[in-house]
């Protein structure tokens, strides 16, 4: 036999050994459920960053009405997928809207109880009707979004891969609740629930929680289902709250370092992220960088938490209990997120999102 | 033939129930008569699906249901209310096999309310939710798509077209509205059993399907779909009787020995737990809206649930400018309307510019029965049972 032959027959030897080695890896599975607004910006980025891991499986992008409406939310979740090369992940159309709460009555509660800084789809400043799609610098998709609804596709995920599948919730919690009020055992069947939300007694000087250490907006939007997901049986519940979410910062050196890369992540990124204001937060992307890397957080706890369903000044705050206060009525412990290592967590950042794309 | 039982039945007597002691001869036969003529019942043209949690009056009306030829029945989802979902969902397949009617897809539903714990009302239905009247294990199965699910791709399938009676708490239909924000205009209609704008039962404030689920409730009389509320305003007029148990045990179909059977437990039931009143046809009166409304009078109202009381969540109120103590005479009814304001409950806060407690103009979304022609009602639920 020649030894050109034998070296091919070893070439391909060893690539079908590697390969199954990355086989024999299980990756994580994992369903985002988001309020996709874009282009850019902290939902996209926090997407971008689950999909661009090479651990990760994403089984499919749940998307919810919350920083922006629905629909335009799936315009840019689909715009993004194409423009990364990564239209495999389906998307799938959520709640319109949050499940008791309307905007007329949000904004006679806001006249007897305080102006809410931040409402969202609902923010007059930008506000237009959900049906429009606003701007779309990035261009408009091609792809079209799935005809089976959010709630639904996470049951049946939840149910072909038992125990395997990790919800996370990046934004307002209504198609999560939907999912657990068609099948009760929807929370014991997924894996855990990682959600970026609530807020105990955050130390900024951002006016927003001036007033308002309970409030939320992720939670406030949809305080019922909020409660709903809150008291399920998860086996396990991480929370990235806003304590912990004003200990970072984005900046624009952080979007320098993104946009230095050539990769279709990064020219997105670099293309349509900017800064807001005085407080950029990295909210959604510390949720996601710390689920990919847990050694990114330095200190945690746990509390019991539960949302205030009264009416009143305290509609949509949250509750929480440690164990020697813990009312009586069952409430489910949470493991709370208090400190990071952000020099890590920037790095990861800017790791993950200057990456190519991996194939499915 | 009608069926007795000796002392309390519990839950696992009659889950357990063998059919070899129930069925009997009786049965076969007009089981038999029943799937002839089914495929003349399945032919009607008005679409409905019938959300229910059978439930002693939710029986009745899933038999009366069977035996309306103008009725095409897409679809029964079961849910948690009257008792729990493992007792809805077999009561509701065996009203579905006695009337021969397995063509029927039957999906389960909600086992909670939508955020808060589930009430039963075992002091009404009896432990089994059907008086304790015993019939075999289903052999029919549910489909393999949830209760939403299924009213989701129906509603989809013929927009415009299908009416939703609903018979117990709304947590199925508040479900699928709130997973797919165009279902709302695509349903041609609610017909409820549930609520009242004259006192409660299960509370002095509320009635029992509403109170069950009010967050379900509100967002279904939020939605926008026209609304036909059968309250208790009026299904407390409609109880049972002997005479009627009489009537239905002459008849000669499945149905009709059925009827019997659940309406002689609930009397029986009712009677044992000392009430001066009922067992009422709640569901089959609600039904009754949708295939004769003239037997009802009906008025239009702006109706909204409680969802915040201590003691009243799940209230039903109705705001019209044509009722109650504010109501005016005819020549001033249109200022009346425009004028009027949906007021909540005073604010505690002083000093607003504005009066906040303003929700919004009057613009009414329910049709709700205020009165009924009794004997023409039990004519139509004890004639067509019976035949």
């Amino acid at each position: 036999m020649n030894l050109r032959l034998i070296r091919i027959c070893f070439v391909i030897a060893l690539s079908a050994a590697s390969c199954l080695m990355c086989w024999s890896q299980e990756k994580r599975k994992i369903i985002i459920d988001q309020d996709a607004a874009g282009p850019g910006g902290t939902d996209q980025q926090a997407i971008l960053m689950l999909i661009q891991s090479p651990q990760t499986e994403v089984l499919g992008i749940t998307v919810v009405t919350g920083d922006g409406w629905l629909k335009e939310e799936l315009a840019h979740t689909l715009r993004m997928l194409e423009l990364v090369g990564r239209t495999d992940i389906p998307v799938l159309p959520g709640a319109e809207y949050p499940l008791v709460r309307r905007k007329a009555e949000t904004e006679l509660w806001e006249q007897m109880y305080g102006t809410v800084s931040w409402l969202g789809a609902w923010t007059p400043k930008f506000y237009h009707p959900p049906n429009e799609l606003g701007q779309m610098p990035e261009g408009k998709p091609t792809t079209r979004s799935s005809d089976e609804d959010a709630a639904h596709f996470l049951v049946r995920m939840v149910r072909k891969y038992p125990h395997q599948v990790t919800i996370y919730a990046g934004g307002p919690m209504t198609n999560v609740a939907l999912a657990i009020s068609i099948d009760t055992e929807f929370a014991s069947l997924a894996k855990e629930l990682v959600f970026m939300g609530a807020s105990l007694n955050p130390q900024t000087d951002d006016p927003e929680f001036l007033n308002l250490p309970r409030h939320e907006f992720n939670i406030w939007f949809d305080p019922e289902a909020s409660h709903i997901v809150l008291t399920a049986p998860w086996k396990k519940v991480v929370c990235t709250s806003v304590d912990i979410s004003v200990k970072t910062r984005m900046t624009q050196q952080l979007i320098d370092r993104v946009k230095a890369a050539s990769t279709p992540a990064a020219r997105y990124i670099g293309s349509y992220s900017r800064l807001f204001g005085t407080y950029n937060y990295l909210w959604d992307e510390l949720a996601a960088a710390a689920w990919l890397d847990p050694t990114v957080i330095t200190k945690k706890e746990t509390r019991f938490m539960d949302v205030d369903l009264d009416r009143g000044a305290g509609y949509g705050n949250i509750l929480t209990w440690t164990e020697h206060d813990t009312p009586k009525l069952e409430v489910r412990p949470v493991e709370i997120q208090v400190d990071l290592d952000a020099e890590k967590f920037y790095k990861q950042f800017v790791d993950l999102l200057t990456a190519p794309t991996p194939k499915p | 033939m009608s069926l007795r039982l000796v002392g309390p039945v519990t839950r696992r007597q009659f889950v357990t129930s063998s059919t070899a002691a129930v069925v009997g001869a009786g049965f076969a036969g007009t089981i038999a008569a029943a799937q002839a003529s089914k495929a003349s019942l399945s032919g009607g043209s008005m679409r409905v699906i019938i959300d229910t949690d059978p439930g002693v009056d939710d029986a009745f009306a899933l038999l009366l249901a069977m035996r309306s030829p103008e009725l095409k029945i897409e679809a029964i989802t079961p849910v948690a209310g009257n008792v729990p979902l493992e007792l809805t969902l077999p009561n509701a397949l065996r009203m579905v096999e006695i009337a021969g009617r397995t063509d029927i897809p039957v999906a389960a539903g909600a086992r909670t309310p939508l955020v808060r714990r589930l009430v039963t009302a075992a002091y009404a239905h009896g432990e089994n939710g059907l008086g304790g009247a015993l019939f075999p294990v289903p052999k029919t199965k549910p489909v393999s798509q949830p209760a939403a699910e299924l009213i989701r791709q129906i509603i989809r399938k013929y927009p415009g077209e299908v009416t939703l009676i609903t018979l117990g708490p709304l947590t199925n239909l508040a479900t699928a509205l709130g997973s797919d924000s165009e279902l709302a205009g695509m349903v041609k209609g609610v017909v409820m059993m549930g609520g009242s704008l004259s006192g409660g039962n299960i509370t002095p404030a509320a009635e029992f399907n509403i109170y069950v689920d009010p967050e379900a409730a509100r967002m279904v009389f939020q939605s926008g779909i026209p609304i036909t509320m059968v309250g208790l305003d009026v299904t407390r007029k409609t109880a049972l009787t002997d005479d009627h148990v009489r009537i239905l045990s002459a008849g000669k179909s499945a149905v009709s020995q059925a009827a019997a059977t659940i309406a002689r437990n609930a009397i029986d039931h009712n009677r044992g737990q000392g009430f001066l009143i009922g067992p009422n046809m709640h569901d089959s009166l609600a039904l009754t809206a949708f295939l004769d409304p003239s037997i009802l009078r009906f008025d239009d109202y702006y109706v909204d649930v409680e969802t915040n009381g201590e003691l009243t969540a799940g209230q039903t109120l109705g705001y019209s400018p044509n009722q109650g103590d504010l109501r005016r005479s005819p020549e001033m009814q249109k200022q009346a309307e425009s004028s009027m304001v949906i007021r909540g409950s005073a604010p505690t806060l002083a000093g607003t510019r504005i009066s906040p407690v303003l929700r919004d103009k009057y613009v009414p979304n329910t049709k709700v029965a205020l009165d009924l022609d009794a004997a023409r009602f039990f004519n139509l639920l004890i004639g067509r049972l019976s035949s």
